[in-house]
């Protein structure tokens, strides 16, 4: 006789702390930028990703082991809208850029990690052909839109998207394994 | 793009995934490319991963940008804080090594000096004894007749104190007085080394 998929603990008990810690170091980075991606403030990451693993805590022992990560982010994304709809931001969100350093407040030990993808990243940009370069810096480090790349570069909108597209596909490609879907951030295990 | 292409090169899936992911993070994509984008958010694990790394890729370059912009903005400032910051070593080391030398050239000196003062002493030592054995002398020589004629006080000229010294040296029956031989001599050990003899200059 098989075991159904959703198997509750024997006693219907709450999942043990230790594992809630577990699950949060190993998915809490990814999962915290993913509502970053979505919500676009750190603050309010930080909220939704509290409230998240509090519900992975009083419901998580309805969840299987090997979807977990799954259900994660599925309840921080529910969380995340939920409170875009709350608060009525949802337009204005969209707005904000995602990766501004000021307004991003990482952990100090995720800092220490970061530091070595920063230069590794660095490296990978000085291959890029200039033009490829030069978009990449307008639009992610002086948040040029690419209408705006576009026209200061006097070339079509097209071309613009393209340059940026071709050097995200090589810098992720020269960074490997570091953004690898299962283990973002996690090169060093 | 459709499901076959999709199936038969993931890669390329994945990078439009990724793409996709990264215009809805940068506020590119319309309305209806956003709500599209968020159903799949809410239904696809795959879809969530590549806004994660979107978030982290955008993040780390923007940094790594933020680096250069600061290496290429404050380039020259180091250079000129380590030019001032040179100069300030040179001249402290040229300060320190005046400030050396002279504290050694003062060192000699003063054991030179002291050298002078102790020859000196031991020339007004030797002046006083002179003088001394000088006067007992001149007694001396008054009591058998031979001691330069006193001159009234105030009243001697030069030509009168030298002309008596001078008769009272030319006079070949004279022994030249001890206290002029000791006068001479204590001026050669002032200096052993300042005549090439030496002592022997004497």
């Amino acid at each position: 006789m098989s075991v159904p998929d959703q198997v509750p603990t024997p006693d219907d008990r709450p999942l043990d702390s230790s594992v809630v810690a577990a699950l949060y170091l190993e998915h809490g980075e990814e999962l915290r930028r993913f509502l970053l991606g979505i919500l676009r403030d750190p603050a309010l990451t930080a909220d939704v990703l509290q409230a998240t693993f509090v519900k992975m805590a009083e419901r998580g022992h309805e969840t299987k082991t090997d979807s977990r990560k799954a259900w994660l982010f599925r309840v921080a994304y529910h969380e995340a809208m939920a409170y875009r709809r709350r608060e009525g931001v949802g337009d204005k969100i969209l707005r904000r850029v995602a990766w501004n350093a000021k307004r991003t407040t990482a952990p100090a030990d995720e800092s220490l990690l970061r530091w070595e993808s920063v230069q590794t990243v660095r490296q990978a940009l000085e291959t890029l052909p200039a033009e490829q370069r030069q978009v990449v810096r307008m639009r992610i480090y002086e948040e040029k839109t690419f209408a705006v790349i576009a026209s200061e570069l006097k070339i079509p909108l097209g071309t613009a998207l393209g340059r940026m597209r071709t050097a995200l596909i090589k810098l992720r490609a020269h960074l490997g394994d570091q953004f690898a879907p299962d283990g973002a951030g996690d090169a060093n295990e | 793009m459709n499901e076959r292409q999709t199936i038969m090169n993931p890669r390329h899936s994945d990078d439009a995934l990724d793409w996709t992911a990264f215009c809805y993070l940068a506020g590119d994509l319309n309305a209806q490319d956003v709500a599209e984008f968020e159903l799949r958010l809410a239904e696809e694990q795959p879809a969530r991963e590549a806004l994660a790394r979107a978030v982290e890729l955008s993040q780390i370059v923007a940094a790594a940008e933020s680096q250069e912009a600061c290496i290429s903005t404050v380039g020259r400032a180091p250079r000129s804080r380590s030019n001032w910051s040179t100069r300030f070593s040179w001249m402290a080391i040229g300060g320190l090594a005046s400030l050396a030398a002279g504290l050694l050239v003062a060192f000699q000196l003063g054991q030179f000096d002291r050298l002078i003062r102790q020859v000196g002493a031991t020339n007004q030592f030797a002046l006083a004894t002179a003088w001394s054995q000088a006067g007992d002398e001149l007694s001396q020589l008054a009591e058998v007749g031979l001691a330069p004629r006193a001159l009234p006080q105030g009243s001697e000229s030069d030509e009168e104190l030298t002309s008596s010294w001078i008769s009272h040296i030319d006079d070949p029956m004279q022994e030249t007085p001890s206290w002029l031989t000791a006068a001479v001599s204590t001026q050669f050990v002032e200096a052993p080394e300042q005549t090439p003899g030496g002592t022997e200059a004497l």
